[in-house]
């Protein structure tokens, strides 16, 4: 029997147009819900490939202002939105909250424990994020600053890359402190947490997520942030430990 | 604008040079007297944080000086750390760039005139005041440009400096680290400006090497 027609019935029933690139940048502390998420999203939309680009919030920013082709952008503070939007960079119109978190001190599993902020003033290396490109740093400092010991732990402070290195460093023993999500200590089981940010010692966490004003695919953009609301996408994050957008 | 990370990577480059600088003559030195498979061995030793990329050497620092290191226990023990210190600078930077004092000095002294060295042993020099009265001299011009090269390298050192000794304000940002902070925060202005800085440096030190070269 002649095999040919039955060979190019079955290459004509696989193959299918390749899948469009969807760039997403988004902060290092959304990596894990994230990639749960895109998983997600591609089984619903088999001709969208969501590219994952997850770094400091002000590494991203800088990217996109450098004319990196992203399509999506997702910081932890609004204040990086918001310089992207005041320069034209994003679509305003396409922002909406997706999540939110909280911040607290951790220290390494393998010490010591530690409750509350007083073990600060004598702990020699706390690690927070730079507070110039990465939101965990600067919570970090708000909540320092409520604190009154911002000046006098200066000297122990190191910048983070991200709050991701934040907490490696902190787990590895490197640092004796450091301030990271809520989310990244409940992930982390070589981090301890010694004591969560008080009430109103930070500016609320919130992610904002808008498309690019440049996005190479504006249509595939506008359908992730619409996904990151839905049921599901909002389940993902609820089990990763964030807590619900207020728009 | 904030000047401290000139401070410090001037602090860092002299002291790792003044290090690298005894050290790697001192090896070279050891070197000129042995041959065989132990001489290759350092040789080819002494070449890999020459060619492996920054990142790795500041991996390999951090898992045999870190916390949980016999090294990093002992230093625990006896209450100090150098994770995240300033020292931790010079040593990243005399690591990356020992490689270039020892093997230039290696060539320096290996020009020699063995004729040189022997009628100065005959008249009973040796030892140290060989190395000090005879064979620095005659090797200078070459030492001095190896010594000129580490200086240049430990300033520029990035990689191995961010993972081993972090971002300090005011204690372990050196040049290139700020300059890596500040584009990351946006203030483009200041990174400029410290690259100025650290470009004007490069040219004196390459300048001063030509002019050591030509002697």
């Amino acid at each position: 029997m002649n095999p040919l027609p039955a060979l190019l019935a079955l290459a004509a029933a696989t193959t299918t147009a390749p899948a469009a690139e969807l760039m997403v940048s988004a902060a290092a502390s959304l990596a894990s819900p994230l990639s749960r998420i895109e998983r997600d999203f591609e089984a619903a939309n088999p001709d969208i490939d969501v590219v994952l680009n997850t770094a400091s919030s002000g590494t991203l920013a800088r990217q996109i202002e450098n004319g990196a082709p992203v399509d999506v952008f997702i910081p932890a503070a609004a204040a990086h939105m918001d310089a992207l939007e005041a320069t034209g960079l994003v679509d305003k119109t396409t922002r909406r909250n997706i999540a939110t978190n909280s911040i607290v001190l951790v220290t390494p599993a393998s010490s010591k424990p530690k409750h509350g902020f007083d073990f600060l003033g004598t702990a020699r290396v706390v690690m927070i994020g730079d507070p110039a490109a990465v939101p965990a740093g600067m919570y970090a400092m708000q909540v320092l600053a409520h604190l009154g010991i911002a000046t006098t732990i200066a000297p122990a402070l190191v910048h983070g890359r991200n709050v991701r290195h934040v907490a490696a460093s902190v787990a590895a023993g490197h640092a004796d402190a450091g301030f990271v999500y809520a989310t990244d200590a409940a992930r982390n089981k070589e981090l301890r947490i010694a004591a969560p940010a008080p009430d109103g010692s930070h500016e609320p966490v919130v992610y904002p997520a808008a498309a690019a004003t440049n996005a190479p695919n504006r249509a595939a953009a506008a359908r992730f942030i619409d996904f990151l609301g839905s049921q599901a996408a909002q389940s993902t994050f609820e089990k990763a430990g964030f807590g619900h957008p207020v728009q | 604008m904030d000047w401290t990370p000139v401070w410090i990577s001037l602090k860092t480059a002299i002291a790792s040079t003044a290090i690298t600088a005894m050290l790697g003559i001192l090896a070279a030195r050891w070197r000129m007297a042995k041959k065989g498979t132990l001489a290759e061995l350092v040789d080819g030793i002494t070449l890999v944080p020459l060619v492996l990329p920054p990142t790795v050497i500041g991996l390999a620092l951090l898992l045999m000086l870190g916390r949980h290191s016999p090294a990093g226990e002992l230093l625990t023990a006896m209450g100090m750390r150098i994770v995240f210190t300033w020292p931790a600078t010079v040593v990243a930077a005399a690591v990356v760039s020992f490689p270039i004092v020892y093997h230039t000095a290696k060539a320096a002294f290996s020009q020699i005139d063995g004729e040189m060295l022997d009628s100065a042993r005959a008249f009973g020099c040796h030892g140290v005041r060989l190395l000090v009265r005879v064979m620095l001299p005659l090797a200078w011009p070459g030492i001095a440009s190896g010594i000129i090269l580490a200086f240049v390298r430990a300033l520029g050192e990035f990689g191995a400096t961010l993972m081993l000794a972090g971002n300090i304000p005011g204690r372990t940002r050196t040049i290139p680290i700020a300059v890596y902070s500040h584009l990351e925060g946006g203030e483009t202005a200041a990174a400029v400006g410290l690259s100025l800085v650290t470009i004007v440096v490069s040219i004196l030190a390459i300048t001063l090497l030509a002019r050591l070269r030509r002697a």
